[in-house]
């Protein structure tokens, strides 16, 4: 049975007509999912969600989004997506008339989970959007991302401007408004933000994908540990030094279990991609 | 709300609502800076002008008002229509409003109802109680006690005496007339229309200076060109020989389709920038 979300087929993209920010590009999401995409500065992490959303048409390629291509701009489709930029204008109105203006687009809008989230966020539902700070102003703005019930949820750097406590209730109202059919795709440089809730890891680089898997996948193939000094390292795949020692992953070829280092794995990626791709290749 | 993909009148209504509500700061702030305008004008012809002692007061005062309220109409359409595309003016607000739920067709005419009908309404109610201002402060002002009455449908009035009256000197049968009248003024909105839609910085400067422009070049070519000054007296001699083609009426219809001709390719033009749009920045005179 074909699960995928989205389907991206041999995009090619650049703004200008010398560089491309994607050539020949494949990626295939699935729903029910939290992805998270990661990547440099510069990698294209943005522009691929603006081109799922049909924001910006590519030069080849397709992207659809439960078969329907995205370019078509249809309400069906956009009905069915949210986008959380990472910047974004709020009108001066109350939540509660934001809500009553722009619910009307979305059929499975649900008021309650718009309290919840509110709730979660410690913001009341009478504020006025126009006069809260950056940080309550981008909380808002994903409760009512949430309420909307979308199938895909698209949020870019969502954490940036969140004081430490608001970036734990970001995991527990994201993990919390989860469903089978809904995925949530984060893209994000601080990664240390989200990879306690990520279900799917994808690691763009350029034009390329590094790694497009699962948690789980990484996990049963990756043993993430971290070592003393004068501990060795030899049969390690990367070594990051650190203030105690060293942070290692290794082959898991003793299917053991360990918390996944997420910066270690994006680091990794960047630098020895070809034996971290082999282990998973075997 | 419905999702069919054809196009929905509730959804063009949800978009309409939205735009002017979110908007309504800078939406009261026009009516206001409307309502200065015109009520600075009211009084300003209403006040110490002494050509009103030796004439039908009544009569100068509404021709003049109605010349000034004319213009700062046609000044103020212009300025709507080039903003047909201010909510697309930065990247967020590009983003915000590309996303809405609602076919593309939908959100351009939503636009256009906006820049043209809406506005229309925050004229009306200016004109209105810019009216009522002059009326509630005539007592203060020097000038004639017939003066200090509601002018603005006797303006109207004076207006359409107006065209009357060219119709008849130019003989072009009132219908017409008017038809032509109206496609050209349409005709005009259209091109700012499609500056306003082309343009996301300063549309109407923009394209007022091509306009400008424009005519300045032509005129400039026109007046040095033999073979365009011999084409148009040959044009005009063959019109003269043949009353069939150069009639009032004829005048006023193939004028009216011209005219009409040009607006619609505006608006077409105007539509396809809007459904080529993307969140980046056009490159080409931004």
């Amino acid at each position: 049975m074909n699960t995928s979300m989205i389907k991206v087929e041999n995009i090619t993209f650049g703004y200008g007509r010398k560089n491309l920010v994607f050539k020949d590009f494949n990626l295939s999401i699935e729903k029910g999912n939290i992805l998270g995409l990661l990547g440099k500065n510069g990698t294209g992490k943005s522009t691929l969600l603006y081109l799922m959303c049909g924001l910006l048409k590519p030069k080849g390629g397709n992207i659809s989004i439960k078969g329907i291509d995205v370019n078509r701009r249809l309400p069906q489709t956009l009905s069915d997506i949210y986008l959380v930029p990472e910047e974004f204008i709020l009108p001066n109105l109350s939540m509660k008339q934001f809500t009553k203006l722009k619910s009307k687009f979305y059929p499975n809008f649900s008021n309650e989970m718009l309290e919840s989230c509110l709730k979660n966020f410690d913001l009341s539902t009478d504020i006025n959007l126009g006069e809260l700070s950056m940080g309550q102003k981008k909380k808002a703005y994903m409760c009512f991302a949430l309420a909307t019930n979308t199938s895909l949820l698209l949020m870019d750097e969502p954490t940036n401007g969140l004081d430490i406590p608001s970036k734990s209730q970001f995991r527990k109202v994201i993990a919390s408004g989860m469903t089978e059919d809904k995925t949530v795709i984060i893209s994000t440089h601080q990664v240390r933000d989200i990879d306690r809730m990520l279900d799917h890891i994808t690691i763009i680089d350029g034009t390329e994908v590094l790694l497009d898997k699962s948690v789980k996948e990484i996990s049963d193939k990756l043993y993430f540990s971290e070592q003393g000094m004068n501990e060795p390292t030899d049969d390690a795949l990367f070594v990051q030094p650190t203030i105690h020692g060293n942070s290692l992953i290794m082959e898991n070829k003793f299917g053991e279990e360990s918390p996944m280092n997420l910066e270690l794995l994006f680091n990794a990626m960047l630098e020895e991609r070809n034996k971290i791709q082999s282990v998973f290749n075997k | 709300m419905t999702t069919n993909i054809n196009f929905s009148f509730g959804r063009l209504m949800a978009i309409t609502k939205l735009d002017i509500v979110e908007n309504w700061k800078t939406n009261l702030y026009r009516i206001i800076g409307l309502y200065c305008g015109i009520t600075v004008a009211f009084i300003g012809s209403t006040s110490g002008y002494q050509g009103y002692q030796h004439t039908d007061a009544y009569s100068m005062f509404c021709d003049r008002v109605g010349g000034i309220l004319f213009l700062m109409l046609l000044f103020y359409s212009t300025l709507c229509a080039s903003s047909i595309m201010e909510i697309m003016k930065t990247k967020d607000m590009r983003i915000r409003y590309m996303m809405i739920p609602a076919t593309i067709f939908e959100k351009f005419l939503s636009r256009v109802l906006y820049t043209t009908i809406i506005a229309g309404v925050f004229f009306i109610i200016s004109t209105i109680l810019g009216e009522m201002t002059r009326l509630a402060i005539f007592p203060l002002l020097d000038a004639p006690a017939e003066l200090g009455r509601f002018c603005l449908f006797d303006i109207a009035s004076e207006r359409t005496n107006i065209i009357n009256y060219s119709s008849d000197t130019y003989l072009i049968p009132n219908v017409f007339h008017y038809l032509m009248i109206i496609s050209y003024i349409v005709w005009i909105h259209s091109i700012f229309m499609l500056g306003g839609s082309y343009f996301r910085k300063s549309p109407f400067l923009k394209t007022f200076g091509i306009c400008i422009g424009a005519s300045v070049l032509l005129g400039i070519i026109s007046a040095n060109s033999s073979l365009i000054i011999d084409l148009l007296y040959s044009a005009q001699d063959f019109l003269l020989d043949n009353e069939t083609w150069f009639n009032g009426r004829t005048i006023g219809i193939y004028t009216t389709i011209a005219f009409t001709t040009f607006s619609v390719l505006h608006w077409w033009l105007s539509y396809r920038l809007f459904k080529n749009s993307q969140i980046t920045e056009r490159k080409l005179f931004k």
